[in-house]
């Protein structure tokens, strides 16, 4: 079993589909003879070779329209986008049609296609490389928005996302593509979408997080957790549609709750899970919901970028405000 | 003195790089710009160069080890520290592995494992046991769901809520694990009332506001179903009907009472305070504890204790008042201490905090000690006048009761007032009628301002 970062179980996933499955293609910019800016397709295109691994100008619009092209005519293509933040190029392409095309077809053509893109900050890189605006994404029913948090899930869920029948949006935590190690065995399991991992379990306090904010919050949970409160950690995996049942059925546990993402405060995921559980929890709460976010600001530079990020004392600072509340 | 120096970002942003190949070995002396390293990272193979020259006491990595930005690359120093160095440090402690494993569930149930059999409805505990084995795979839960094996029984309902004891210091529970809306339990901790001991009529099975109306004004709840038709109210707690030993609160209550009745000359007398002037949304209890603290001023001889074998009185410079706090354990009286020196809203935090510590039994012994005087304010359950008993060695017992309305002439014509029927007893071995007579017209006095 290799010990392996996030990036290369993402290099193992696409290895293991495009040996398994003749349909898969992968597309994007110097994704081939490169290996990608990320180095996450490397070694993939003297594999499998041209017809399989494709580089593709320089345009996101086109990149997109190829593997809906591609994806309606029953091939299974994972494109590349080099960051999140060169989306707005193709967006016209996910909005219209790869978010609608089962709808508009009457469920004759469906899109099984994946459009993976490195997310978030904490990299130090300049303008459009650091954003997390998977709520963007989130808000267009027709989508699944998947982020993995480790290697492991890296590789169950970008397999579940190659195989599945319909577009997923696949984030990839770029900040944390290097930062841990785990064993992760090629074996061609797929974990489970569209439902959310509890992968700690607690009495106190419910944690909600997911991507490379899960690295903050599993600390944060074990900081507490020598205080003596108890943190149930909730990975959310699937952004959209969102498992809100686990959450509600932990917070009926807990009776209390933080949220943490990255992204910026208003109009997120977080807001939206806080909503659900105002709905469905509201006689269990005991303490207001929390949430630790970045700010209504844009992504700022490298220099002042760990100010807007939500780090490990905020959460503890949250979740403690949270436990005193009377 | 030793220099350390950090891995650089050597690129745009890259979080780590491997390295390739040391140039220099521990012990080396370099010179600033030397080459000292080839790292790899994820985009391409760099050298570093030396920062400084100076003697290299450390290399804090090995070929093949990935080091992360901004964390210690190598160490610089002088031959002495070098030699010091290469005793003390251990062959490589640090392994440079970060955080390798997910957190593993309980048993062997891995979170997405879990997961699916929540999305699928599979019973993992009997899937296990079907399979004779603990380590339950993705692939099992899947076969399972497909062959209808080991499904769930009842399509999930939440977990039933079990009173989880939680472990932490920080919060004090008032009601985990019963549902109800927050402004049912803000009301409920404002009425002094434990909101998980309240029976819950509302239609999630929650506790509602009328739930702790009909506890505030000590009715049990009890529906008649019929015009006409009348039902006992339901008992509001187990009874045997045999004897059962006493314990806590309600033993030491029974000795002390017994031992008051033994040694002292209870004495009571009674007046109605008129609160008619009182605005709106006043704290009674703030109230009750300010008009204690004045009377004792105007008459000292009731915030005394009193020896009757010595035959001597200490009257007292502070006000120390005692209140009776009835709670599920029985009767307790935390102290305020000091009363003379807290502010209104002082008077009502410390009562706050002591009441929820009778309440979770956190109330520490010395908080029980040293009162000077005694409130009981028993009208927040029901009763006009009462005999309160006084506890050697305190001279003195305020006892209030229910607020009641009565019809009162004055020149304006007739008025609705408002009153609160006092109770006053005191041991007249230490205090004379008058002592007490004046303590209470100072009492009732304070209690008629308005402010």
């Amino acid at each position: 079993m290799p010990t392996i970062t996030l990036v290369e179980s993402v290099n193992m996933a696409l290895d293991h589909e495009l040996q398994r499955d003749p349909d898969v293609v992968l597309l994007g910019e110097d994704i081939g003879k490169s290996g990608g800016v990320f180095r996450a397709t490397d070694g993939l295109y003297g594999k499998y070779g041209e017809r399989r691994v494709l580089d593709t100008p320089l345009a996101e619009s086109l990149i997109v329209g190829l593997s809906v092209g591609m994806a309606s005519q029953a091939m299974r293509p994972v494109a590349e986008i080099q960051f999140m933040g060169f989306i707005f190029p193709a967006f016209n392409q996910i909005a219209t049609a790869v978010a609608r095309m089962r709808n508009r077809t009457r469920g004759r053509i469906t899109l099984p296609m994946v459009i993976r893109m490195p997310y978030g900050g904490g990299i130090h890189a300049p303008e459009h490389h650091s954003e997390s605006t998977e709520a963007l994404l989130a808000h267009l029913p027709g989508l699944k928005v998947v982020i993995p948090s480790d290697p492991a899930r890296a590789y169950g869920l970008l397999l579940a996302a190659i195989r599945d029948p319909d577009p997923v949006i696949f984030l990839e935590p770029k900040r944390v593509y290097r930062v841990m190690k785990q064993d992760v065995e090629d074996n061609g399991e797929a974990y489970p979408l569209e439902c959310c991992f509890v992968e700690r379990e607690g009495s106190d306090i419910t944690l909600v997080s997911w991507g490379a904010m899960m690295h903050e919050t599993r600390q944060a949970a074990a900081l507490m957790e020598a205080e003596g409160i108890s943190c149930e950690v909730i990975d959310l995996v699937t952004i959209a549609p969102l498992d809100i049942r686990t959450i509600v059925e932990s917070v009926e546990k807990t009776g209390r709750c933080v949220i943490i993402q990255e992204a910026p405060r208003s109009g997120g995921i977080a807001s939206e899970i806080a909503a659900e559980l105002a709905e469905k929890a509201i006689l269990s709460l005991l303490a207001p919901i929390g949430r630790v976010t970045g700010y209504d600001t844009v992504m700022p530079y490298a220099r002042t970028e760990h100010r807007y990020m939500p780090d490990v004392e905020r959460i503890v600072d949250e979740i403690r405000k949270t436990m005193e509340f009377q | 003195m030793t220099e350390v120096f950090d891995l650089p970002d050597l690129g745009e942003g890259l979080p780590d790089a491997e390295i390739v190949r040391w140039f220099v070995k521990v012990g080396d002396v370099v010179e600033a710009e030397q080459p000292i390293v080839e790292m790899e990272t994820a985009k391409a193979v760099v050298e570093v160069t030396s920062p400084q020259s100076g003697r290299i006491i450390k290399l804090h990595g090995q070929e093949g080890d990935v080091i992360e930005t901004g964390t210690p690359l190598v160490t610089f120093g002088n031959a002495e520290e070098f030699r010091s160095a290469q005793e003390s440090s251990p062959s490589q402690e640090e392994t440079g592995e970060t955080e390798s494993r997910v957190q593993t569930d309980k048993i062997s149930f891995s979170a997405p494992v879990v997961a699916l059999a929540r999305k699928l409805k599979v019973d993992l505990g009997k899937l296990a046991e079907i399979k004779g084995k603990q380590a339950i795979t993705l692939s099992d839960v899947r076969q399972a769901a497909e062959e209808q094996t080991a499904l769930l029984e009842t399509p999930s309902k939440a977990a039933p809520v079990e009173n989880v004891t939680g472990s932490n210091t920080i919060a004090i529970d008032f009601g985990k694990g019963v549902r109800a809306a927050p402004r049912v339990r803000s009301t409920a901790k404002q009425s002094g009332l434990d909101i998980s001991v309240l029976k819950s009529t509302g239609h999630q099975d929650n506790v509602t506001l009328k739930d702790i109306h009909n506890k505030r004004v000590h009715r049990p709840a009890t529906q008649a179903t019929g015009p006409g038709e009348y039902r006992l109210p339901q008992r509001t707690q187990e009874v045997t009907g045999k004897p059962m030993p006493i314990r806590g609160d309600r033993r030491s209550m029974a000795l002390n009472m017994a031992k008051a009745r033994d040694t002292t000359v209870n004495t009571m007398i009674t007046e109605k305070a008129d609160i008619s002037a009182w605005p709106e949304k006043t704290d009674v209890s703030v109230r009750l504890l300010r008009a204690v603290t004045a009377a004792c001023m105007v008459e000292p001889s009731l915030n005394a204790w009193f020896n009757g074998e010595k035959l001597e009185r200490t009257l007292h410079t502070v006000v120390n008042i005692g209140i009776a706090v009835d709670s599920p354990h029985g009767l307790s009286v935390p102290v305020i201490k000091g009363a003379e020196k807290l502010s209104n809203e002082e008077l009502r935090a410390e009562l706050n905090r002591l009441r929820e510590a009778v309440y979770s039994k956190t109330i520490k012994p010395q908080e029980l000690q040293d009162a000077t005087i005694t409130l009981s304010n028993f009208g927040m359950i029901a009763g006009l006048f009462a005999t309160p008993i006084v506890i050697p060695p305190q001279v003195a017992i305020v006892a209030t009761g229910r607020i009641m309305e009565e019809l009162k002439l004055t020149d304006q014509g007739i008025v609705n007032a408002r009153y609160i029927p006092v109770s006053l007893s005191f041991d007249h071995r230490g205090a004379t009628g008058g002592d007490a007579a004046r303590f209470l017209a100072a009492f009732v006095a304070d209690l008629s301002l308005p402010y």
